[in-house]
């Protein structure tokens, strides 16, 4: 079961929700801030752990021509099958009741639980191993088999119709599509009805205009339908009651797929010939109920000439826009991008930003993302589809690279001056990566900043580390706080912190040993430090010149810091990088977005040289720059 | 030869013509954003997440929170007249636009997007849950403040204390007021205080606030900086609750 749907906008406006059970915690907004902000939206599914117990899944579907965002909840436990289908009718459903100005579709409640009970009993259907389950699949709805009629394959069928749409588009006389199967952004009710029909009748059912005005002609047989209307109503007085609910809200759905909607007329696992007698008097029971109504009749018109005028515009629109296509500039400005329309676009920007030295993976990543993120997007008359693509993966980059954390140390080191105690930065990394030089360069912009330094010497492992220090410390002026070798550097930084305490110090830095993310006991040293002292800053330094490597080094450090901690509460992972030796990479600046994207830490700090100065912030613009150009 | 050189020439002055052309227009357009300056009708909705914003935005335009709302994503503009007007028959009154700017961090940056355009900000803060999020607040607020492209035009601002529906539970809008100040002259002094990689390509240089001797407060920054900022309580939720901010905007965007 679900627990909860909802439809907003990408704007923040709910439009449409329904809870079966009150929601515990804020699992949306989670979703939007911590998922689909942070372009990792490519995943297909998000775990929200519930601060009382327990953990939901998440999924989404996306209209991006519209803005517009699906979200379902269920318990994570659950497995449900069928919620990625369900989304995806809720979009294409929702999507054509959408008007821009309205913010309330109260009416839509009908609609969405006639899809979920669908999905449902599709799911059931399919778990249920019982043979008119397993008849045969339906290569093609034109074939439009009787015995199909049965909720199974009946659905399957008007899947078919929607997924390759263009295959199956019967017109009518008077032009028209009949039932708009063909349609792929028409509303899931009547591809439903199109097809369910298809799937009926021996004749096809023409489009409800025409029904309406035959009166007496319709159907398989040829029986007139006056005496489907007795039947029909023997058997409306069978059927149940909610089943009658479920259908009013129906328009197109009325036809032939009434068979799908109630228990009692689910005759699945009936022998084929009675299940076809029996679909085919629902059928007409339907086609009454239609002529009953009015206004149901009106609105199907409407939906149905929309569809119409869909299909024609793709007909007419078809060879122009396809030689257009190719060459890579949206004119009429009104055709939704399809994924094959940006595959390229992405291709060569996955290329550029590998040549920029991005990690695979995550050029892979983002490009996937910025994918979900355009495709079905309308483009400007005379767009290109690249810069249009270009123009996301610019936004993209902006928004991974933007850190969302503040990176203003000086303030957090004055609040902590101001309550009295040091502020303490762990710098950790691997061998050779300039931990102790920028943390040196760190320390003098401090000093500049008129703030007391003190370091701790942490790397009781390497040979000549203390004595490095010891140098810098010597031209920076400011106290080194050492115990020599073998020691236990979490006792020492522990002892350091203390000390600085005692001297009155604002900011305690702390330098580590270099280790290489794989090996075990090192790391565990780290944890145990990172642990016993909670840092205030725990800094990860890396050399922008890393491809590849940059994702392992970094997922390696958080993993282990994550799993060595014996408090999940107290957990300290990477909150920011510190990213060396900038000077000698030229363009290739991939590196700031494989470690930010992988860690979600920003860069504090930049290295650029090699003297005290050279340190500085990312200019989060000159990087993107330079990663497109 | 000769004639290819000629032709380069040619070429080259043609070239040169077209780019001073398209210079004098430039300066044109320039002139005319500058000048008008405040004449613009947009009003910008800015803040920290879950402050308001959205409801806010809705309560303004259409007179109702409708559903209500959930974290925003991208920018929303709405265009029209403010509900209050034309509930009361002020059809006439000159239509403004607003625009809605996510809170969240990854977003917030589009401000500069809006930000040559903008007659008013409107800053949004939550008066409830404001002070475990007051550093976020204020870290927003000033990058509003010190944006050239504000700054520079004198745009208005109003800090709206949002949610002031929930009792002694929400802070009164002197008390963030203060702490809004006393925040953001602390940063004064530790913002920016690291060059940029790359070079600061940024949209200009950003803009002082207050004035550099003395402690930062709005009323020093807009007797020094001439920007205007002044306070406000809201409840967006509540259909009375917006009136300060409608009087705000009505005095951006004159009717
Ligand atoms: N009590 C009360 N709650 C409010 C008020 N205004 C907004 N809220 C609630 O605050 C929450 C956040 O409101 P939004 O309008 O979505 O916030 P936002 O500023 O748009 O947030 P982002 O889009 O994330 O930047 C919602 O649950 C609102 O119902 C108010 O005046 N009073
Ligand atoms: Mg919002």
């Amino acid at each position: 079961m679900l627990d909860h749907v909802c439809v907003f906008t990408k704007g923040g406006s709910l439009l449409w929700a329904l809870s079966f059970v009150a929601l515990k915690g804020d699992p949306i907004n989670t979703l939007i801030r911590a998922c689909l902000l942070e372009d990792r939206a490519a995943q297909s599914s998000f775990e929200y752990i519930i601060p009382s117990g327990g953990t939901y899944a998440l999924k989404w579907s996306l209209n991006n021509g519209l803005g517009l965002v699906f979200v379902a909840v269920y318990q994570k436990a659950l497995k449900l099958l069928y919620v990625d289908e369900l989304l995806e009718r809720l979009n294409r459903a929702f999507s054509t009741r959408y008007s821009p100005g309205c913010f309330e579709y109260p009416e839509f409640d009908a609609t969405f639980q006639r899809l979920l009970k669908d999905c449902e009993q599709k799911a059931e259907a399919a778990r249920r191993p019982s043979a008119p389950q397993l008849a045969p699949h339906q290569p093609n709805a034109q074939q439009r088999r009787a015995p199909g009629a049965s909720s199974g394959s009946g659905e399957e069928s008007s899947e078919e119709g929607d997924s390759d749409g263009t295959a199956f588009a019967p017109v009518t006389t008077n032009g028209k599509p009949a039932g708009s199967s063909a349609d792929q952004s028409s509303d899931d009710a009547e591809a439903e009805g199109g097809a369910g029909a298809a799937a009926n009748g021996a004749e096809f059912v023409p489009d409800l205009h025409k029904l309406k005005k035959l009166g007496k002609r319709a159907g398989p047989g040829g029986k007139t339908t006056r005496q489907h209307a007795d039947r029909a109503e023997e058997t409306k007085k069978k059927a149940a009651a909610p089943a009658k609910k479920g259908k009013q809200a129906r328009v197109w759905g009325n036809i032939g797929g009434a068979a799908k909607e109630d228990g009692p007329l689910d005759f699945t696992d009936g022998d084929a010939s009675q299940a076809t007698i029996t679909t085919a008097d629902l059928n007409q029971r339907s086609l009454i109920d239609v002529e009953e109504d009015v206004s149901y009749d009106d609105e199907g018109t409407d939906e149905d000439e929309a569809g119409a005028e869909a299909a024609a515009a793709t007909k007419k629109g078809g060879l122009l826009s396809s030689f257009v296509r190719t060459l890579g500039v949206n004119v009429v400005g009104t055709q939704a991008l399809t994924r094959s329309d940006i595959e390229p676009a992405l291709a060569t920007l996955k290329k550029k930003l590998m040549e920029r030295n991005v990690a695979e993976e995550i050029a892979d990543k983002v490009t996937e993302s910025v994918a979900t993120s355009v495709e079905g997007r309308k483009l400007a008359s005379f767009t290109r589809v690249s810069t249009a693509v270009q123009q996301a993966v610019e936004e993209a980059l902006t928004r991974i690279l933007t850190p969302k954390r503040s990176i203003d140390i000086l303030r957090e080191v004055k609040e902590a001056q101001a309550k009295g105690r040091p502020y303490s930065i762990v710098f950790v990394g691997v061998n050779g990566v300039g931990k102790s030089t920028n943390l040196a360069k760190v320390a003098y912009w401090l000093l500049q900043n008129g703030i007391k330094v003190m370091i701790a010497a942490c790397d009781t492992f390497r040979s000549g580390a203390v004595e490095q220090l010891k140098t810098h410390c010597g031209r920076l002026q400011v106290p080194l706080y050492e115990r020599g070798y073998e020691k236990d550097p979490a006792k020492v930084a522990f002892e350091a912190a203390k000390a600085a305490q005692r001297a009155g110090i604002d900011v305690l830095l702390v330098d580590t040993a270099g280790r290489m993310q794989d090996n075990e006991p090192l790391m565990r040293a780290l944890s145990n430090l990172i642990n016993l002292n909670q840092p205030d800053l725990v800094l990860f330094v890396g050399e922008a010149l890393v491809g590849n490597d940059a994702v392992d080094q970094l997922t390696k450090f958080n993993q282990r810091l994550a799993d060595l901690c014996p408090d999940p509460s107290q957990r300290h992972l990477i909150d920011g990088i510190v990213l060396t030796k900038f000077d000698t990479i030229d363009d290739k600046v991939g590196a700031a977005l494989s470690m930010v994207y992988t860690s979600g830490a920003p860069i504090m700090f930049v290295g650029c040289g090699q003297t005290y100065v050279d340190l500085k912030k990312l200019n989060v613009k000159s990087v993107v720059k330079s990663l497109l150009k | 030869m000769a004639e290819q050189v000629a032709e380069a020439l040619g070429s080259a002055t043609t070239m040169t013509m077209l780019v001073v052309l398209a210079a004098t227009l430039l300066v044109f357009a320039l002139l005319k954003v500058w000048l008008s300056g405040s004449k613009g009708n947009t009003v910008l909705l800015v803040g920290p997440c879950d402050a308001g914003k959205t409801t806010l935005l809705h309560q303004l335009c259409d007179g109702s929170t409708h559903l209500g709302s959930v974290a925003s994503m991208v920018p929303t503009e709405a265009d029209g007249q403010l509900a209050s007007e034309k509930a009361g028959g002020a059809t006439s009154a000159r239509p403004v636009q607003l625009v809605d700017i996510p809170g969240h961090p990854r977003v917030r940056g589009q401000v500069e997007r809006y930000a040559g355009r903008a007659a008013g900000v409107v800053f949004v803060v939550d008066s409830v849950d404001f002070m475990p999020r007051k550093t976020e607040a204020a870290e927003q607020l000033f990058e509003v403040l010190s944006a050239p492209a504000l700054a520079r035009r004198r745009v208005p601002l109003l800090l709206a204390c949002n949610k002031q529906d929930m009792g002694s539970k929400a802070h009164t809008v002197d008390f963030i007021r203060k702490r809004l100040e006393k925040e953001l002259d602390q940063m004064r002094s530790t913002r920016g205080a690291l060059g940029d990689v790359g070079g600061g390509s940024g949209g200009g240089k950003a803009a002082q606030l207050g004035l550099p001797g003395e402690p930062f407060t709005f009323e020093s920054h807009a007797r020094s900086r001439g920007v205007r900022v002044t306070t406000a309580t809201l409840s967006a939720v509540d259909k009375g609750g917006v009136a300060e901010v409608e009087a705000f905007i009505r005095k951006s965007v004159p009717a």
